[in-house]
């Protein structure tokens, strides 16, 4: 793989759910150390378009292909497109009572680690790695001991899915909507999470990774600021630009393409 | 007919004429009343509304008469016996029962904390507390009970003084001789806990040869009838202010039948916690019966049942709420893979009078497979006004959106399953008490679907 390959690449990517046809032909490129920005209104597919990429078994890819750093992506199931470096953060975080956190953490981190050839980390390291990181998005040490998820706030649930993604140190970060739901703070740290994952230890943007946010809102890209800003509606991608882009969505609104709330409140995603 | 079938099989003349001599004539005549009642109504069968679900024709022709099992030449250790219950490391107090005959070779009775004896039950019938509980009669009512009444020549006894307070558990192990010793054990335990006294016991049953994982398998694929009967009953004396954990993990050898009941009279602000855990046996049977018998007390039960192959397992719980201000709480979850097949009953009966009752029921069922079955049924029957009552049910599969995020987290779906079944089965070990929670929970990690080391997973 040469430095000029992107780090992902969908083209033509046609995806259904129960015979339903939601994406109906995706073309994307994104290269290391770009960041991307899929906006949309509700049920244009943006949800769709994540959990495809995550590899989740309700939808059926019917076209298209996504190539990860050279590799098939959608010939994996999730766990290996796990430990290849792709990560989803929920929209919805699942809570998994009876499993500590600090357990699920260890063992993801371990199971991603042992697929790259490097060693596993004891339960001493681990805790080293996991407060460095704790520290750093300022999240409450208390969260660890408790089962995944389980009775987390709003907040909590995103900050966790954050955590895990600056423990895990993908190739390819997506965040679903993270910014649903969160007050200023929260939105704060889950930021200042995406941000890191994006810089080297020497201040340089890391070209070796890269990150797609799905949103809604324009409010999340004054936090972090795209390279690259898409509209997705019905589907298709209708639009792509740089983040005047998300300026101009934030001042016209979607009623710019002509299709301003006609699916809002349907459900469908 | 099943009377005179079940009658000849007793053999039962020439082993009374042995008791004669040996014990008090009351007891030989309590024999001799069950034996004939026995020969009326035979096992109970699915004509019962209690068996309904559960079948003993595994039982076949096996002979159900209890010779004084003959242990000459069988040598026990504490290390052999703690291995055949799978807790090696165990080093706290421990009373070994083989064929439900105290062996005090291999047990470690000298560092039991004051006020907590422990003897067989053949050495302690002339104790007027003992000799008690014995002519009281069985909460049990069927064939089975009949057979404990007759045929129960042993058991364990343990008796705690008031106000006895011990942190650390008590542990007694129940071996079966499987192809060697009696084809059928019918024990009869006793539990008298004195007033305000706080213990935990935690109990083993378990085969004292063929623990052999693979070997396990295979037996149980074959099929074949059982081998032999493990049948007790257990009664708790709890008086009032006592606060008792009772602690029984079952894991008989696959050709084993088991039919454990236990019993408990809860005195007034008493409090009895039972932890049942039941993965062996081809069949197994548990009867729960707690008597809320006086103001203020309470019961928490909780069963956790693991299933697979073609084992069945039913439990029936009957709590008795006969006075005002009594508590119950049950939660009992199961995993049945394979065709497994399995039956929870839960009836509460909260008597005339018995105000501010507060009862709660819960029974979760994980099936693996469409194979596998399981019936559940609340049956509450409340004749009080101002009560509390609650039951719920749930039979389901592993969550497959939980399962696709553990897996794209890295996980293989592997270790999201195990994941998933062990963060389930979890909610009833955390009731365990330590150190047995650990040593429990890594026997029951072993008949998840595949081995892996969770014992951290939820702290």
């Amino acid at each position: 793989m040469n430095d000029d390959s992107p780090i992902l690449e969908i083209k033509n990517l046609h995806a259904a759910i129960d015979g339903r046809e939601i994406l109906k032909g995706i073309d994307l490129t994104v290269r290391g150390g770009e960041i991307h920005a899929i906006m949309g209104p509700n049920g244009s597919g943006k949800s769709t378009l994540a959990q495809v990429l995550a590899g989740h078994e309700a939808y059926t890819v019917t076209d298209g292909s996504v190539t990860f750093r050279g590799h098939d992506l959608l010939a994996l199931p999730p766990e290996d497109r796990a430990r290849q470096g792709v990560f989803l953060a929920f929209q919805y975080p699942l809570e998994i009572p009876g499993v500590a956190n600090t357990y699920f953490l260890k063992t993801a981190l371990n199971a991603i680690r042992k697929h790259r050839g490097l060693p596993e980390l004891d339960a001493m390291e681990f805790l080293a790695l996991i407060r460095q990181k704790m520290k750093l998005l300022e999240v409450d040490p208390a969260l660890l001991q408790r089962a995944v998820n389980e009775g987390f706030s709003g907040g909590e649930k995103k900050r966790n899915e954050i955590l895990q993604l600056a423990v895990l140190e993908p190739h390819l970060a997506i965040l679903d909507e993270i910014d649903s739901g969160l007050d200023i703070d929260a939105l704060k740290t889950v930021a200042l999470g995406a941000n890191a994952q994006m810089i080297a230890a020497d201040g340089s943007r890391r070209d070796d990774r890269a990150m797609v946010l799905v949103t809604h809102y324009e409010r999340l890209l004054n936090y972090i600021q795209p390279t690259h800003v898409h509209v997705l509606y019905k589907g298709l991608i209708h639009e792509s630009g740089g983040p005047d882009l998300a300026r101009d969505l934030e001042r016209e609104g979607y009623a710019r393409f002509g299709f301003e709330d006609e699916l809002a409140g349907t459900g469908a995603r | 007919m099943t009377g005179l079938v079940a009658a000849d099989r007793l053999g039962l003349e020439p082993f009374l004429a042995n008791r004669v001599g040996h014990e008090p004539a009351w007891l030989v005549a309590i024999r001799r009343e069950a034996a004939a009642r026995f020969a009326e109504r035979g096992l109970p069968d699915r004509h019962l509304e209690d068996w309904k679900y559960t079948s003993l024709t595994a039982l076949g022709e096996l002979p159900l008469s209890a010779p004084v099992p003959d242990l000459a030449g069988i040598v026990v250790t504490p290390a052999r016996a703690l291995q055949a219950a799978g807790l090696s490391d165990w080093d706290g107090p421990v009373a070994v029962f083989v064929s439900g005959r105290l062996i005090p070779d291999a047990s470690r009775l000298g560092d039991l904390p004051a006020g907590i004896h422990v003897t067989g039950l053949s050495d302690r019938i002339s104790a007027p507390a003992v000799a008690d509980l014995l002519k009281r009669p069985l909460r049990s009512d069927d064939g089975l009970a009949d057979l404990i009444r007759a045929l129960a020549i042993d058991g364990a006894v343990v008796e705690v003084a008031d106000r006895t307070v011990s942190e650390r558990p008590l542990l007694l192990l129940f071996l079966s001789l499987p192809g060697a010793g009696p084809a059928a054990v019918h024990l009869r335990n006793l539990f008298l806990f004195g007033k305000q006294s706080q213990v935990q016991i935690a109990e083993v049953h378990a085969a004292l040869t063929g623990l052999d994982a693979s070997g396990e398998k295979d037996a149980r694929a074959e099929g074949t009838r059982a081998a032999h009967l493990s049948h007790q009953i257990s009664q708790f004396q709890i008086d009032a202010g006592a606060v008792v954990t009772h602690t029984v993990l079952q894991r008989e050898d696959p050709g084993c039948v088991y039919v454990g009941r236990l019993e408990a009279e809860v005195g007034r602000d008493a409090s009895w916690t039972s932890n049942a855990l039941s993965v062996g046996a081809e069949l197994a049977r548990w009867d729960l019966h707690v008597n809320l018998a006086d103001d203020g007390a309470c019961t928490i039960l909780n069963g956790l049942y693991l299933e697979a192959d073609r084992q069945h397992v039913d439990f029936h719980t009957t709590i008795d709420h006969a006075h005002p201000h009594t508590t119950s709480r049950e939660l009992y979850k199961g995993v049945l893979d394979g065709s497994a097949t399995g039956v929870f009953n839960g009836k509460v009966l909260v008597r005339e009078g018995a105000i501010k009752t507060v009862a709660q029921q819960t029974n979760r069922n994980l099936l693996l497979s469409d194979a596998a079955q399981i019936n559940t049924k609340p049956q509450l029957e409340i004749f009080a006004d101002d009560v509390k009552c609650s039951h719920g049910a749930t039979i389901g599969q592993l969550d497959a959106a939980a399962l696709f995020y553990l897996r794209s987290r890295g996980l293989s779906e592997d270790d999201a399953r195990r994941l998933l079944l062990y963060a389930f089965a979890s909610e009833v070990l955390a009731f365990v008490p330590e150190p047995m929670s650990r040593a429990l929970s890594g026997i029951l990690l072993k008949r998840l679907p595949a081995q892996g080391d969770f014992q951290e997973v939820s702290r």
